[in-house]
């Protein structure tokens, strides 16, 4: 199979009209709701889940990797004009992009974000293209040990980036893994913690949770606080950047770009490691370090390619090996299974079609923002005015009649519910949810792999130690453990002020 | 580092309740050992198995327990950390207004949408929704929920073809 020949099926398959439509229609949608304060990439992703249950697998599939564009395009938005990033990768935008915006130059920041992002898009499509099916190569050899030794390595990094308290965080996964277990177990047919309920025998809704964890929570978490944002620059200036602004933005695109595609291998770790470890590359290696943290140029680029480049490049070890790397990946996994789609080694082969159209539309989806989304910047700041008080209800409805309309059952509306009022009660006391959404996706995998790992080693725990994939995995699983705790138990009382109440 | 926004502590803090000088981490250790304990009950008769052989009940009876453990830690860190009183680390109030007309705003559009059909579900769900915001404008939310209603019900029942009624069907 040659990278061209597989390339031009999925432009076969993406750019099918419907699927074009899909697409567009998803980016719109995206950015239309992730541009919302308060509503982050996940969220976003959430709520619009249930549209595009009703597509075909393709089509909907195509239609997500619009909305997670839209999604993560949304946030870089809100990142820059009211420095509210939604999730952790565009933390680092936040800095100099917000910065930008009240020196009147937030126009500049979005088509640098935009621009840069795509460029970063192209290239990583391209790795994908080229690593995918080696990766694929290794993982078929890769032992049911290794898997489980992976994904417990991969839960690991992912907490590593999250701010707050590490043991908060390890909680919150175990809890994402006793809810992921919930429902007829495969192998005895025993109903598990299904309380009697029949509904809950196929397990929990994952749209359903998601929507509730998110999409509720978040709004039960904004109604506590009044509207305290401040819209900067409600009036974009102008989106061209200046000849100096390219020059320096071009060559921290390019750093960015491959700062993030490696980064994006690492299960686990993904965009936000990729858009930090940019921003400190950038950092060093500029001539006016002294202008970061006062809207430097440099610090929208080089994080927001990286950001973009690590967000495609995550898909390797997703698509390869199944193991997401954040919670918007979970996401991503979690409507993947929904659609009757396994990700995973065997979908190359199985499903030639999808995997090659969904690679190709992540990269159609990143060009449809810039030539879409970038002259329509002007309504999505004035979605920023509208009041909150019409925005929630708005939302809320949405998630109702998504909810019930993916099964026809009142059922998901109720589960949905009893998630909003848990997760927003979680984060009350100080949990971040995106972990337990991670383990949620992961516990029956990991299950299903300790089991078999297991049976084989007839019951002998110490094979996860002696298969040298496996060992490698757990020890990178330990060594980042330890560096995490360390300094959380030296300045314990400095994780109080991580949890931010936005 | 100002915690809440100004103008809005001086009312909470007189209206603080007595649980709220609890510190949040015990709160929240509490809330893990809750999620264990009644785990603990669901998987009681779920066969344990061997590691070998795990039975239905391994893996989650194993998770509940680290859950446990993690509880009891988070606990004793919140009592360690309890002796120096701040306002970062005691409860937070609770919206309860908010809560309550979005949970009576969902559990209405579940129990109505079959029957009353998605226009007149909508409306409801969303003026009850709309109820929850600090400031009630009835003319507002009455002209927003009849708009929003229309709109919802164009989006689902009319243009996505999902099988959803738009009408009321007491058949």
């Amino acid at each position: 199979m040659d990278i061209v020949g597989n390339l031009l099926l999925g432009l076969g398959v993406a750019l099918s009209p419907g699927n074009l439509a899909f697409c567009f229609v998803g980016a719109l949608l995206g950015t239309m709701i992730g541009v919302l304060p308060g509503l982050g990439p996940v969220a976003t992703i959430a709520v619009l889940l249930p549209i595009t249950f009703s597509l075909p697998p393709e089509g909907g599939l195509i239609m997500l990797a619009g909305i997670f564009y839209g999604a993560q395009y949304g946030g870089s938005t809100t990142a820059i004009l009211l420095n509210l990033p939604g999730e952790v990768s565009s933390v680092a935008t936040a800095i100099d992009g917000y910065q930008m915006a009240r020196q009147g130059r937030g126009g500049v920041a979005l088509a640098t974000a935009a621009l840069g992002s795509f460029f970063a898009g192209c290239v990583a499509t391209l790795l994908v293209a080229l690593c995918g099916p080696l990766l694929i190569g290794v993982a078929m050899n890769l032992g049911p040990a290794d898997y489980f030794s992976i994904m417990v390595a991969g839960l690991i990094a992912a907490i590593a980036i999250a701010s707050g308290s590490v043991v908060k965080a390890i909680a919150m996964i175990l809890v994402g893994l006793l809810l992921g277990s919930v429902g007829v177990d495969i192998n005895s047919g025993a109903q598990r913690m299904t309380f009697g309920f029949r509904e809950l025998s196929e397990g929990i809704d994952f749209a359903a949770m998601t929507m509730g964890l998110f999409g509720i929570a978040e709004i039960l978490t904004n109604l506590r606080n009044p509207e305290h944002r401040e819209v900067i620059a409600t009036k974009i200036n102008s989106l061209v950047p200046s000849r100096s602004d390219i020059r320096r933005a071009a060559p921290a695109t390019v750093r960015g770009t491959i700062v993030g595609s490696i980064a994006g291998l690492v299960p686990g770790a993904g965009a936000s490691l990729g858009a930090f470890a940019s921003y400190m590359v950038e950092k060093r290696v500029s001539r006016r370090p002294e202008e970061f943290g006062h809207g430097a140029i440099e610090g929208v680029a080089g994080p927001e390619s990286a950001n973009n480049a690590s967000a495609q490049t995550s898909f390797i070890p997703l698509l390869s090996l199944g193991i997401p790397s954040n919670a918007v990946m979970a996401v991503m996994v979690g409507a993947m299974i929904v659609h009757g789609i396994a990700p995973g080694p065997l979908l190359m082969e199985q499903h030639p079609n999808l995997f090659w159209g969904l690679i190709v539309s992540m990269w159609i989806g990143n060009l449809m923002l810039v030539i879409i989304n970038l002259p329509l910047i002007g309504i999505w700041v004035k979605l920023l005015t509208v009041p909150y008080r019409l925005m929630f209800p708005a939302i809320l409805i949405f998630c109702a009649v998504g909810a019930y309309g993916m099964n026809m059952s009142y059922v998901d509306v109720l589960v949905m519910a009893a998630f909003g009022l848990i997760g927003f009660g979680l984060r009350k006391v100080g949990f971040e949810l995106a972990p337990l959404i991670l383990g949620f996706v992961l516990g029956p995998m990991m299950e299903e792999n300790l089991r078999r790992a297991m049976l084989i080693s007839r019951g002998d725990p110490t094979v996860l130690l002696t298969r040298p994939i496996s060992a490698t995995f757990l020890l990178i699983a330990a060594a980042l453990l330890l560096m995490l705790i360390l300094p959380a138990i030296r300045k314990g009382r400095e994780t109080i002020f991580a949890e931010d109440e936005t | 580092m100002t915690g809440q926004p100004a103008g809005e502590t001086g009312a909470k803090k007189s209206g603080r309740a007595p649980w709220q000088a609890v510190p949040t981490d015990v709160v929240a250790g509490l809330v893990l050992l809750l999620f264990a304990a009644l785990s603990m009950v669901a998987t009681q008769n779920l066969a344990f198995g061997s590691a070998a052989r795990m039975g239905p009940g391994y893996f989650p009876k194993i998770v509940s327990g680290l859950i446990g453990l993690f509880g009891l830690a988070i606990v004793a860190m919140g009592l360690a950390r309890g002796r120096l009183p701040r306002s970062a680390d005691t409860m937070p109030g609770v919206p309860w207004r908010a809560l309550v007309m979005i949970m009576l705003a969902m559990a209405f559009f579940a129990a109505t949408v079959e029957q009353f059909g998605l226009l007149l579900s909508g409306f409801g769900t969303i003026g009850l929704t709309s109820l929850a915001a600090t400031r009630v404008r009835p003319l507002e939310i009455a002209v927003f929920s009849l708009v929003l209603a229309v709109m919802v019900t164009a989006i689902f029942s009319w243009g996505l073809g999902l099988s959803l009624p738009a009408w009321p069907n007491f058949g």
